[in-house]
């Protein structure tokens, strides 16, 4: 009985919270209802999938980063940075490494880098990049690295 | 105690859900970036005119070997024949072969060595500039120096005008001086530009964040909250004094 009793107490606490939540008053007279609504934003970023660099490849493409479809608040970007130490290592001694570097057309990308994407369609094509003295310094072996791309919705720098 | 338990549920009913209305929305994505260093090189042999040794053994077409070695060739013109350009991954190292010998920097990668001869005695052309670069410069100079030097060759490097140039080496394959690294790895990216296309809503391997308009949501998830908590302890204290009366 007594836990009916708290039950249904739960119940109509919450029913009812909610009735006022929403509930509008009409005293009579005149009075304004404002209609509301709101649009979620949606975006849909695509990333670089898995890359094998061939042997010796000075420069191997890595894919782009692109914002593939995008609803957003006008004063609202997407902006996508990049995490990795920038060596591939050694399966077998991970302190064996070969470094690399990511790179766009137009800069090197690194812990400071950013891409805003605001439009549907913007793109930044990526490449990897090792030195030829790297790989003539490199230890036989399979080598690794995960590159993590963080994806933010973020106020638009204007 | 019953009324601190209380309290921290309520507390806890109350904060949960908002931390989670205003959640940073922001997704990680990773991708993996792999590759195979292997553990030999091959050298081609190319040697029309004359033949090359290493350790007094003709080398075969093609010799594998352990990566960062270094190995050293001699090299025999036939008879009435001598060196006339010695190209190492489709750079000339003429001037790199002393009394018949050449070493190899340390091989980082599939080379070709080729040798070409002309006649003894004929001038030595002028040595053109190799078409195309070798992908990998020479990490170490030659440290060893012949052991056997043949000295009843003659020297190449002194030319005699006085004969034509009529064994012109074997232009019919011009391609044979390139470097075997300048062909692309069979293991080519596995999707070299290709993008990873999830949608977020319907897979784990989404690259989409999503937010929304949370004031609507936070303001009901809070007073719902205080509801449910409200309700909880006046439930739980009436049961309380019930049980003590």
């Amino acid at each position: 009985m007594k836990k009916l009793l708290t039950l249904a107490l739960v119940g109509a606490m919450l029913t009812a919270t909610g009735i006022t939540a929403f509930a509008v008053d009409y005293p009579g007279g005149t009075q304004n209802t404002e209609i509301t609504t709101s649009v979620e934003p949606t975006f849909t970023v695509t990333v670089p999938a898995d890359t094998t660099v061939p042997f010796n490849a000075l420069s191997t493409e890595f894919g782009s980063v692109e914002l593939e479809s995008a609803r957003l608040a006008p004063d609202k970007a997407v902006q996508v940075t990049v995490t990795s130490d920038y060596n591939l290592n050694n399966s077998i001694d991970d302190t064996v490494v070969i470094p690399y570097s990511l790179n766009t057309a137009e800069e090197a990308v690194d812990a400071d880098y950013a891409a805003t994407f605001t439009t549907a369609g913007e793109k930044v094509d990526l490449t990897i990049n090792i030195t030829q003295a790297d790989w003539d310094a490199a230890a036989a072996g399979d080598y690794g690295d995960t590159v993590t791309f963080n994806i933010a919705y973020v106020d638009e720098e204007l | 105690m019953k009324k601190i338990a209380v309290m921290l549920l309520a507390v806890l009913l109350f904060c949960v859900p908002c931390m989670t209305a205003f959640a940073a929305p922001t997704e990680q994505k990773g991708a993996t970036i792999s590759t195979t260093v292997p553990a030999t090189c091959d050298i081609t042999f190319i040697s029309v005119g004359g033949r090359i040794e290493e350790y007094s053994s003709v080398v075969d077409d093609h010799e594998t070997y352990d990566r960062r070695t270094v190995h050293t060739y001699h090299i025999i013109p036939e008879e009435g024949k001598e060196i006339a350009k010695v190209l190492f991954g489709g750079e000339d190292v003429t001037s790199q072969v002393k009394d018949g010998y050449f070493t190899t920097p340390a091989l980082t990668t599939d080379m070709t060595l080729e040798v070409i001869y002309k006649d003894a005695g004929t001038p030595v052309e002028p040595v053109s500039e190799p078409t195309s670069e070798p992908t990998s410069e020479p990490t170490s100079e030659p440290t060893s120096e012949p052991t056997k030097p043949d000295t009843s060759k003659p020297d190449s490097s002194k030319p005699d005008s006085s004969k034509p140039d009529s064994s012109k080496p074997d232009s019919s394959k011009p391609d044979s001086s390139k470097p075997d690294s300048s062909k692309p790895d069979t293991s080519t990216p596995e999707q070299s530009g290709s993008t990873d296309t999830s949608t977020p809503q319907s897979s784990d391997n989404s690259d989409t964040a999503k937010t929304g308009d949370t004031t609507t949501a936070t303001a009901f998830v809070i007073i719902t909250a205080t509801a449910v908590s409200a309700a909880f302890i006046i439930v739980l204290a009436k049961s309380r004094r019930k049980e003590t009366e």
